[in-house]
């Protein structure tokens, strides 16, 4: 009995001290993804005043928080500025260093104001979107271009400033009519269109939302030209459920 | 008469006189059990304050940092450390080989942006041109790389949760500066446990044009540390840092807009010597390769001298309060001899011999000290387990390590119980053999 006593005493003792705050118990992070956001200034999340809110509402950082496991890595090589072109030869071999497996491509705005024509963009972008799939190792989503006659920029270039917009034209060159604009944009995006379905991309359809996107103010940058917090929201939410769509499809 | 016969008399006897039976036990019990818990408080004491030294590592452990060392080095417990001296695989070799060394930690630290939650579709929903009014604000840190596997090794306390898996990239466990970055109060440590944040290594593109590239990675934050490894808020596998800064590493020196390369390959070692008495030993090979370093060689040293001290005094403590209590059995013993002259004397008259009248004694001061020091063994443990886990408190308030007592003091409950039945039979051979050297005339002579 006197040793049961002691045994008891002693399991009494050896608890140790008591156990330590823990928290919720925490997942496994998920499959490691590698996601590269390919792109131009919308991208790198121009319009965002500093470096902190860019880190926290630049749309592809969105993106990746919104649908991408835990365990997941997110690389942001887009320059602002560049066009499909240039692109081709900077952004996509140092994306193809890191062997992403989701890609998100949103080019049109440069393109559209340095004149390339729609069919040279096409194949810019083929080759873009041809080189990161992969054959088939990564997912691409591709975003196409957004109607662009109402933003307060657009208006600036016409001389029809609102705001604090100005226009992004390099100076000496002139905004053709609105009517040409909007055909440019949408041959823009039936090449977009083409190489989503040549590729077997996904299309993320920002040009079905341009009437909040380009013409809400609380969507717009103070620049008039690229997204604001808000307007990365809306346009991380149609990447995330393009994405999800795609998954599932 | 045998012993078993003489313990059989011996329990008849103690139950004959109950109340001075438990008042003896009582003292006995007491004294052991002051014994028992001033060494194990001792015990404790001494790997708590060893072990603060070395912050929850080894106290072996020595910190080696990639600076050049002075001559002063050797004499303090401080790095003593001039210019940039990188630490190398070469040096890390170099130290492997040195004798006294039992095994070595590398750890990388790494420039990062730490952007809080909420994050992604966690973010409120706002107006207005200011989004960013009601969020904490992302800020620049450091996240330190080490190897989970050998986490014991590390000088790191945790103060709640655990730390990350081995090997896991997206698990880390922060230190109060992550608090005070988020204006949270330590604590409550459990309001950052589980929570996820978003780590941004950089790779600087173009100096010029302030071109800086993120590697973006989520981590869930599994724990809250009372201190680094090296300097920084985060903690994490190595795995983690390593890729985080072979990618700042691929961009250009950003010196200039306050993202420099790594001056060295490693933001520090530690280096653990195989005991205490290597540590010097250790340190001035690391002098002599040329590298600062710090270890709290000298203040444990001096530490252990004071503890050393205090050791013998709470033990004397201890053991004259036991002295004092088995001097009772001698004294009820006494009593007892005097009371039980008549059965001395029969008990001789029928045959006994002086040998088992002594036997007859003996057992009863072995009974009594066996249950007293039994009882006060049982009872010092269980105040060192209370005084630890009201210490535990304490301390866990404060935002300390709490306090382990390493498992059951099992040397400790048995100098309790084997000391008590010892100074017991000690205690009682001297009424023992007076009851035994009685002559049976003598003592029967009051028939």
């Amino acid at each position: 009995m006197i040793s049961v006593a002691i045994a008891a005493a002693c399991a009494g003792c050896a608890g140790g001290p008591p156990p330590l705050p823990t928290g919720p118990p925490i997942p496994e992070g998920g499959q490691p993804v590698v996601y590269a956001a390919l792109g131009a200034s919308e991208t790198v999340g121009t319009g965002l005043n500093d470096i902190a809110l860019r880190a926290r509402f630049a749309w592809p950082q969105l993106f990746f928080n919104m649908v991408l496991p835990r365990a997941g890595t997110y690389y942001n090589f887009a320059v602002p500025g560049i066009t499909t072109a240039a692109a081709l030869y900077s952004e996509v071999p140092q994306a193809l260093a890191v062997h992403p497996t989701v890609v998100t491509v949103f080019f049109n705005i440069d393109d559209l104001v340095n004149g390339v024509s729609p069919t040279d963009f096409g194949t810019n972008l083929d080759a873009i979107v041809h080189a990161l799939r992969q054959d088939g190792r990564a997912r691409v989503l591709v975003g196409n271009a957004p109607a662009i006659d109402s933003l307060p920029a657009f208006k600036a270039c016409q001389g029809q400033a609102t705001g604090p917009a100005h226009c992004p034209l390099p100076a000496g060159i002139t905004i053709p009519p609105q009517a040409t604009v909007d055909a440019a944009v949408d041959a823009y995006d039936a090449a977009i269109t083409a190489v989503v379905a040549r590729e077997g991309a996904t299309l993320v359809d920002v040009r079905a939302h341009s009437d909040v996107l380009t013409t809400n103010p609380e969507d717009i940058a103070a620049d008039g030209l690229h997204p604001s917090p808000l307007g990365d929201q809306m346009l991380a939410a149609l990447f995330a459920a393009a994405y999800t769509t795609a998954r599932r499809g | 008469m045998s012993w078993r016969d003489g313990i059989a008399l011996a329990v008849r006897s103690v139950t004959r006189r109950p109340a001075r039976t438990v008042l003896t036990i009582l003292a006995v019990a007491l004294g052991s059990g002051l014994l028992v818990a001033l060494v194990a408080i001792a015990q404790v004491a001494d790997t708590q304050v060893i072990g603060q030294l070395g912050k929850g590592g080894p106290t072996s452990a020595i910190a080696v940092l990639p600076a050049a060392a002075t001559s002063a080095q050797l004499g303090t417990d401080s790095a003593q450390g001039g210019e940039v001296n990188p630490i190398t695989l070469a040096t890390v070799n170099a130290i492997q080989n040195a004798p006294g060394v039992s095994s070595i930690q590398t750890v990388l630290s790494q420039a990062v942006f730490v952007v809080p939650p909420p994050l992604g579709g966690s973010i409120p929903s706002f107006t207005g041109d200011d989004p960013d009014r009601r969020l904490p604000r992302p800020f620049a840190d450091n996240l330190v790389g080490v190897d989970l596997k050998s986490s014991g090794q590390l000088p790191i306390t945790v103060l709640a949760g655990r730390l990350p898996s081995a090997g896991s990239t997206s698990e880390v466990v922060v230190t109060a500066g992550y608090f005070d970055h988020l204006q949270l109060d330590i604590k409550h440590p459990e309001t950052v446990l589980g929570v996820v944040i978003e780590i941004g290594a950089p790779q600087v593109v173009d100096a010029g044009g302030g071109v800086v590239r993120g590697r973006w990675t989520r981590a869930a934050i599994t724990g809250v540390v009372a201190q680094n490894a090296a300097g920084g808020d985060l903690l994490g596998a190595q795995e983690l840092a390593s890729a985080d800064r072979a990618w700042q590493l691929g961009g250009v020196d950003g010196n200039s807009i306050g993202i420099p390369l790594p001056s060295s390959p490693y933001a520090s070692l530690i280096v653990i010597a195989d005991s205490l008495n290597d540590v010097h030993q250790v340190r001035a090979e690391i002098t002599t390769l040329g590298f600062a370093n710090s270890a709290p060689e000298h203040l444990v040293a001096s530490t252990q001298r004071y503890l050393h001290v205090v050791d013998i005094v709470l033990g004397a403590i201890g053991t004259i309060a036991l002295v004092i209590a088995v001097l009772g059995i001698a004294n009820a013993l006494l009593a007892a001899v005097r009371e039980r002259r008549r059965e001395i004397g029969i008990l001789k008259a029928i045959g006994a011999r002086d040998g088992d009248i002594l036997r007859w004694f003996l057992a009863e001061a072995f009974v009594v000290g066996g249950i007293g020091g039994i009882l006060g063994t049982l009872f010092g443990l269980a105040a060192v387990t209370i005084t630890a886990q009201v210490v535990d408190s304490y301390l866990v308030e404060q935002g300390l390590s709490n306090v382990s007592l390493g498992g059951v003091p099992l040397l400790t409950a048995l100098i309790g119980v084997v000391g008590s039945l010892l100074l017991s039979l000690l205690a009682a051979a001297w009424p023992a053999l007076r009851a035994a050297r009685l002559p049976a005339r003598e003592a029967v002579g009051a028939l």
